[in-house]
Order: C-alpha cells, then structure tokens, then sequence
C-alpha cells in the first residue's frame, strides 16, 4: 500500500512486533511531541492505540517475545499536513479472513454515527469475558475520527500473503 | 477483608493504580488502561468488588482515568453493572468520574456508559497527569 505522498510529511513509521511497550512507548511520543491541539492529539492517541492493537491481536505474522508471549507484526505509518494526520496500520491477514473484514468495514463505513454507537453498544454487551478485544476497535476509530477510514486487502504474489490496511484520518482542530 | 492496590507496573503507562480501600469504601482507579489482557488484570478487580459488596457497606467509586481502551469498557461496564445491581438492592453507591476539559471523546465515553448501564455518574473536570 502506498502511502501519500508529496504533501504529507510523514511522523511516524515503524514496522515489527507491536507489543505494549512499543505502542505505548510511540503514543507517548504522540501526545508530547506532536503539534497540535489537545483535542486532536488524543483524537490520534485513541485511533492510534485501537489500531495498533489490532495488529497485535489479529496479525497472521506473529513474532514470539523474550518473555515467550506471541505478539502480532505490521506496520504503522503517521503522517500529517495543515488539514489532518493520516494514522494508517498495515498487517499480514489469512486470506480465508478477507471477506468477512471488507465485509465489516463496509459495515462500518456506511453506518451513521448513531447505527455506529448502538453497534458498539451491541458487541461490547456480547462480548466474553475472554475476548479481549471486545468486536468493536473499528467502530472506535471510525467514531473517535469522525471521517470514514481508507482500506484495502492486497496479495502479494511473491510471498502468497495477504494484507490488510487501514488509514484513519484526524482533521485538525 | 484487605484493601486491594494494584501499582504492579509503575512503569507501564498502559496498567492503571487501583486503590480499593476497605475501610471507607473509597475506591480509586486512575492512570490509563490499555493492557494486552484486560481479563486477566479486571478479574481480580471485579472479584474484590463482588466479595465487598457482601457486606452491604457504601462504595465510592472514583474514576480518574485520562484513557482506557475499547476492551478496557467493558470491564468497566461490568463494574457499573454490579453497581447497578447494589444499588437495585438498597445500597449506597455514588460513582465520580474526573476528566480532562480538552478531552470531548471523554465525555462521550462517560455519558455512554451511563445511558447503559443506567448508573448515575457525577462528572468532574479536572487538570490530570
């Protein structure tokens, strides 16, 4: 997946294991370093932190850290220009997966923000106590945006790899 | 019956402080919560609020949490839940959620979990860390 390109500068790009201590480790950078409004900026640290635990959770690359737990791998990208940041994340998917998420995210991008709250309302009411990621960490980061999210799931032929990826926008405020 | 504190990461921004006091019935949670296994850190948190709740005393439940993750919610729902319940049997809960004024997503997340959960929730803003 390309990236924007010319007018974007990018902040962030990191590609590895997404365990809690680098996620945490590049929201703090997030919420100190980045110019911009504090409504904004935990507006990107949410979008952020849903994102990049997805990866973790659901990326059919997994990597086993020292500690022996199994970490999921990708990519995320931050960029930013006067209008927006553009947080996107990009992880290796099983292929027999890829119809039931475009499925979702259709779902999701053409629901209205109410349809999106009762949704959300829905799954983390039906969600098991053992399912720690509660259904709903794309409905967060459509309603803390506010904008629709980009996203695709591409084959790569070299490697017989499928990969999904998603960029949310944040305007600026 | 002991108190509960739970500082166990101080330096994993990602771990809440809970601080249960038996004695008053002040409980405190603040911090962030964004851990990978959300099961395994709320479960115990849940369990001391149950064993408590036996003894039919007040509870004041302070939130100071600046960010807590989708899979956090429901474990806090969950809590609301139970206090939902105590209350339901004539019990004295009074819940007090602080948050930063720059922080609308916040607010949103609170008033959610009050039309859900049907538990009151005075809400405060504050400077948090």
């Amino acid at each position: 997946m390309a990236l924007s390109s010319t007018y974007n500068d990018l902040l962030i790009s990191y590609y590895g294991p997404f365990s809690m201590r680098i996620i945490s480790t590049i929201g703090k950078h997030l919420t100190e370093n980045i110019n911009a409004s504090e409504i904004t900026k935990m507006k990107l640290y949410r979008v952020f932190i849903e994102l990049c635990q997805n990866v973790a959770r659901y990326s059919a690359e997994r990597h086993v850290l020292l500690d022996s737990s199994i970490i999921g791998v990708g990519t995320i990208h931050i960029q930013n220009n006067d209008l927006y940041f553009k947080c996107t994340t990009v992880n290796r998917i099983l292929s027999e997966h890829q119809n039931v998420l475009i499925k979702n995210c259709r779902e999701i991008n053409s629901s209205t923000k109410e349809d999106l709250k009762k949704r959300k309302e829905k799954f983390r009411k039906e969600s098991t106590i053992l399912d720690t990621g509660a259904h709903i960490g794309l409905i967060a980061v459509c309603l803390y945006s506010e904008n629709q999210f980009e996203f695709d799931v591409t084959d790569n032929p070299e490697n017989s790899a499928t990969y999904f990826s998603i960029t949310a926008t944040i305007n600026k405020t | 019956m002991e108190s509960l504190y739970i500082n166990s990461y101080p330096d994993l921004v990602f771990f809440p402080i809970v601080d249960f006091k038996y004695q008053t019935g002040v409980c405190e949670i603040s911090g962030e919560s964004y851990m990978e296994d959300t099961y395994s850190f709320y479960e115990p948190v849940i369990i001391w609020l149950r064993e408590y709740m036996q003894e039919k005393k007040p509870i004041i439940f302070n939130v100071k949490l600046t960010y807590f993750n989708t899979s956090s919610s429901r474990f806090i729902l969950e809590m609301l839940d139970l206090f939902k319940k105590y209350l339901n049997e004539g019990n004295q809960v009074i819940v007090n959620w602080y948050y930063k004024k720059d922080d609308p997503d916040m607010l949103t997340e609170i008033n959610e979990l009050i039309d859900e959960s049907g538990v009151d929730i005075n809400i405060y803003t504050v400077t948090l860390q």
